[in-house]
């Protein structure tokens, strides 16, 4: 990915300070930074706990590819906030600061004393003075609780939470609105405030909608039971992924070469096509299982039936054809090699996001300034 | 098709712009369909914008469920009634706070009266395949033509660009492409999605978040723009420490059910009931000895095979038995409850109607009652965002077809009855499907 450098950030107004020492709210200040506040990261003498957290690039497990990732393109700063030099400094920033992210817990009046214009941004697990204020959260218990778990996997098996941080991550992006909006307030009424975004409410707002579902009717759908017309079918090269819309079933097997499949009775008519549609997977995997996938997907997509590829992580690098002409990567050179960062989430016309400058070392101070 | 009856139109209303909220006052107006981008408008709503959502009545939002096989647990009583597009729990859920327009762009006057609204607006997003906006007559410049100051969101599934611009997708096809179905499975290989489309709400927290960042800058700068949301490249963002590591070192995560490769355990354990679970995750030492505690088998905590991280991860095939023994005695929440008073980070996996009774979640008042003058009073799930002194929640119910196709045209566009009995004699604002 390449930009204008000099062009302006559409944040280009905003400083903030991250004091989050969560996934969710560093991911919140990362996002400020791409889009042009000036952002610097607080960590504790003994670097950001997410300087510890894993995948990590070396065996000594000290380059954390969660890190980098969540903070691209910020300042550090240490601050120790157990000693009084170390409170002092605190109130200097924030007193210079537009928006701050801190944990559950943390002492906000202190902040507001020397700011009456901050943003004060809480990001937190379950909240404060809740009843489960007091609960440890992971990734695995927000996916348990958001009432979305129970419905991944196959029936016969227990129920998956997914993969990685993502409602951590996308509690991070709901709270990047919260600061937009109470920046929105700020500059329309010059009245700042205090916002704060739980991490498993994010998750539960995340989910389909059972719960209203149940509340109209009492109904509940089964985990693996909800007869959507998905077939995952293994080729030659990979998986691929079809969504069989009804009217689209007789051109989907005329390309898979399977023309009979039309008038079979098993699947002729749509409600047998329901009931029988194990039987038809299997049979379009047979079908398929020796031919090249993303053939079959092209031919799919050009008669406008939903089909895809499945990608392992590992397959969407720099030599990525469809990201490659999407210029998506960033490449970065630093003093220890070339980093990559992601490119970004959306693409603003006039204010585009810049390379970003590499994660901070501890400490480390040299993304541009905003102002 | 079905043999429908003839339906009449539902009641028009005239709905009170919000007051004191972050997006008081701004307009936004939706074209969208199913989730991502109607959901990216219900939040854009729900911080006070005036949303309309235009829905052609011979082209309905897929989430209204028109569909020749309805399925009947989507209605209330399970009954769909005489107008079950307006009863849908689908398109009821991600349309709250909006106006409904149900205007035919194609038909005589439908793109003067869009127009008009655009004239009107700050905001315009649409989650269509790239080029709709354009085939339409409504590209970039064409739009600032009407509206200099119109902020515009795309949320294309691959991007307006590229070799998949053109592709139709759903939220189980796109996290396919996003690289997360290949890293969840049972260690058989084959990719799991979601079971219900994870995609689409991620595209709607980072669609609403695009319109944010437009709106902001333009109330600081003055200036417009547009924004693309290609929405399988920002949801990679969501699991970017996994790619970065495996475009860098070439190794994709573990795969094999809930088990990760550097923790254990890290599982569900069935509880009392049937496929109710408990979801159990002990990040350390100090938690795996108060989880043995809890069991009562504190012996375990001292055992060879299970005294470090390492070793748990070794030997969670054995360990895994001493705790589904104890959590298949207890009911899921009171095992959760036991083990996060012990410190130990737990929780029961939820159904709907957990959601329902969570006390947590009843103290984020997360599902709150809305009247719906077809669908009837029924608990609505919220958003999680909190504000000090401009709180926000869910104010009105989702409007049925074509609702507020009379307060868009007079009150907003001041046409009067007249032309507004023209445009719906030309069946350009309709609030009747085609059958």
């Amino acid at each position: 990915m390449t930009s204008n450098q000099d062009a302006p950030g559409a944040l280009g107004f905003v400083r903030v300070l991250d004091i989050s020492e969560s996934i969710a709210g560093q991911f919140c200040c990362r996002m400020l930074a791409d889009y042009g506040a000036e952002v610097t990261l607080v960590e504790p003498p003994k670097g950001s706990l997410t300087r510890s957290m894993g995948p990590f690039r070396d065996a000594g497990k000290t380059e954390s590819f969660l890190f980098e990732h969540l903070n691209v393109g910020k300042n550090s700063v240490v601050v120790d906030q157990a000693s009084a030099a170390g409170q002092a400094l605190l109130r200097d920033l924030a007193k210079a600061a537009d928006v701050v992210v801190v944990p559950a817990g943390f002492d906000r009046a202190a902040l507001r004393a020397v700011n009456a214009k901050l943003i004060i941004t809480t990001v937190s697990p379950f909240g404060e003075g809740t009843p489960k204020s007091h609960w440890r959260g992971t990734e695995m218990i927000y996916q348990a609780m958001s009432g979305m778990m129970i419905h991944n996997g196959r029936h016969d098996r227990e129920p998956l939470y997914g993969v990685g941080n993502r409602a951590s991550y996308c509690a991070g992006v709901a709270a990047y609105s919260s600061v937009l909006s109470a920046l929105m307030v700020r500059e329309r009424t010059g009245v700042a405030q205090d916002v704060a975004i739980d991490v498993a409410h994010v998750a539960a707002s995340m989910t389909y909608p059972f719960a209203l579902q149940y509340s109209y009717n009492g109904s509940f759908e089964e985990r693996g039971m909800r007869g959507q017309p998905l077939i995952e079918v293994k080729c030659r090269d990979g998986w691929i992924a079809i969504w069989i819309r009804a009217n689209h079933f007789p051109v989907v097997c005329e390309i898979l070469g399977m023309p009979e499949m039309i008038t079979d009775p098993r699947f002729a008519a749509d409600a047998d096509r329901k009931a029988n549609f194990q039987q038809f997977v299997a049979e379009v995997q047979k079908k398929v299982a020796n031919s090249i996938g993303s053939e079959i997907v092209n031919a799919l997509q050009a008669k406008r039936v939903v089909a895809a590829c499945c990608f392992q992580p590992n397959q969407l690098g720099l030599e990525a054809e469809h990201l490659k002409v999407r210029d998506y990567w960033y490449t970065i050179d630093t003093q220890a090699g070339r980093r990559l960062a992601l490119g970004p989430q959306f693409r603003l016309s006039r204010t585009p996001r810049r390379v970003p400058t590499p994660a901070p070392t501890l400490g480390e101070s040299k993304a541009a300034g905003a102002r | 098709m079905l043999d429908r009856p003839k339906l009449s139109p539902a009641k028009q209303t005239f709905p009170e712009p919000s007051k004191g909220l972050p997006l008081s006052g701004f307009r936004v107006v939706e074209l969208t369909t199913a989730w991502a981008g109607p959901m990216a408008g219900r939040i854009l709503a729900c911080l006070g914008a005036e949303v309309v959502h235009i829905e052609p009545a011979n082209n309905l939002d897929s989430w209204r469920s028109y569909t020749a096989l309805p399925l009947l647990q989507r209605y209330p009583k399970q009954d769909g009634g005489e107008r079950r597009y307006n009863r849908a729990s689908l398109f009821n859920s991600q349309n709250t706070d909006k106006i409904s327009l149900s205007l035919d762009l194609k038909a005589p006057g439908g793109k003067e009266t869009f127009k008009d609204l655009l004239a009107k607006a700050d905001g315009l997003i649409t989650n269509f395949t790239p080029g709709m906006l354009q085939r339409l007559g409504f590209g970039n410049e064409a739009l600032w033509a009407i509206n200099p100051r119109l902020c515009i969101v795309e949320m294309p599934a691959y991007g307006n660009s590229g070799v998949m611009k053109s592709w139709t997708a759903l939220g189980p096809t796109m996290e396919q492409v996003a690289g997360m179905c290949a890293s969840v499975g049972y260690g058989d290989g084959r990719p799991v999605s979601t079971g219900p489309a994870y995609l689409d709400p991620i595209g709607a927290f980072h669609g609403s978040a695009a319109m944010l960042t437009a709106l902001l800058h333009r109330e600081h700068s003055g200036h417009s723009q547009h924004v693309e949301v290609p929405q399988v490249e920002a949801a990679m963002q969501l699991i970017g420490e996994i790619l970065l590591c495996a475009v860098e070192t070439g190794k994709n995560p573990h795969v094999n059910g809930n088990k990760l490769a550097d923790s254990a355990p890290h599982d569900v354990f069935p509880t009392v009931g049937t496929d109710e679970w408990v979801a159990i995750d002990v990040t350390s030492d100090a938690e795996w000895a108060a989880l043995c505690k809890v069991i009562g088998r504190p012996e375990l905590a001292t055992d060879q095979r299970f005294a470090t991280t390492a070793e748990r991860v070794r030997h969670q095939d054995e360990l895994a038995e001493p705790i589904a023994a104890w959590s298949k005695q207890r009911d899921k929440h009171q095992a959760a409850t036991l083990l996060q008073d012990a410190g130990v980070p737990a929780a029961a996996v939820y159904k709907a109607v957990d959601t329902l009774a969570c006390d947590y979640l009843n103290a984020r008042a997360f599902s709150i009652p809305l009247d719906h003058p077809e669908a009837g009073t029924h608990l609505h799930q919220g958003l999680p965002y909190r504000f000090e002194k401009t709180p926000v929640k869910h104010r009105r119910a989702a409007p049925c077809l074509g609702e507020h196709n009379h307060y868009v045209l007079k009150n907003v566009l001041g046409r009067s009855d007249a032309e507004v009995a023209e445009l719906e004699r030309a069946g350009t604002i309709r609030s009747v499907p085609d059958a």
